[in-house]
């Protein structure tokens, strides 16, 4: 995770239970982070997922954190969960 | 395993060991890369296309991360075998298979919903699912075909 001048929180790699346990938190400490980049993510399963969604809504002590550069891995997982079109997410 | 019986003494065991895993890892969520990685290792050196192994990859996590967020704390295995123009997958816990709501209810919930949406995912990436165990041991078995049979031989 790198955290960009711009309130991007830079993410890579896999994102499951234990991973998205350390993103949450990490979400949940930083209000400096406004935005999710998740090009570099290459596996993410419901965990990872539940955490997007939640920072997307402003749930779970979050505030609306914006969603970036979706990853195949990701738009994978949002097709096979029907929520496609459903978050906001930018190219 | 069409090829590899017991019958045909030429195939040499490795051949096997090749197109079988079992794991054994303790009911933490740090295991579940561990047995996840080993699962898509195997499922490539066997020639599963690529498909197929993201899906088990995905499958494989979900039903890990339930088995040790939701079943006791000992140890959860996992059985992968390649065969029969399939991949099936085993994951075994400690805990009454009472714990998981009958197949037919693993559906996706609300695009606004936080979670419920593991077990669904498994069901739609798999041919079949399965929930069987005794009062004290949970075994989910997950069939997903393989387009094509089941890989070089």
């Amino acid at each position: 995770m790198r955290l960009d001048p711009d309130g991007a929180l830079v993410l890579d790699g896999e994102i499951d239970s234990f991973s998205a346990g350390l993103l949450a938190e990490r979400l949940h400490v930083d209000p400096t982070i406004t935005t999710l980049d998740l090009a570099g993510i290459s596996f993410i399963d419901s965990s990872g997922l539940r955490v997007l969604v939640a920072a997307n809504q402003g749930a779970d002590g979050t505030s609306g954190i914006r969603l970036r550069s979706p990853s195949s891995a990701v738009q994978r997982l949002l097709e096979i969960s029907g929520l496609t079109g459903h978050l906001d997410i930018s190219a | 395993m069409e090829h590899a019986t017991s019958a045909d003494p030429v195939l040499p065991d490795a051949v096997l060991d090749e197109r079988r895993l079992r794991l054994e890892v303790p009911a933490q969520p740090s295991e579940v890369a561990r047995v996840r990685h080993a699962v898509v290792d195997l499922l490539v050196r066997a020639g599963i296309p690529s498909t197929v192994v993201d899906d088990i990859e995905l499958v494989v996590s979900e039903l890990v991360s339930n088995a040790v967020v939701h079943g006791r704390p000992a140890p959860v295995s996992v059985d992968v075998g390649i065969g029969h123009g399939e991949v099936a997958v085993a994951v075994s816990n400690r805990g009454s298979p009472d714990a998981i709501p009958a197949v037919e209810s693993w559906v996706l919930p609300a695009p606004q919903a936080l979670s419920g949406r593991g077990l669904a995912i498994v069901r739609r990436l798999s041919d079949r699912v399965d929930v069987r165990g005794s009062g004290e041991n949970t075994v989910v078995v997950v069939r997903r075909r393989v387009p094509g049979g089941s890989g070089p031989s």
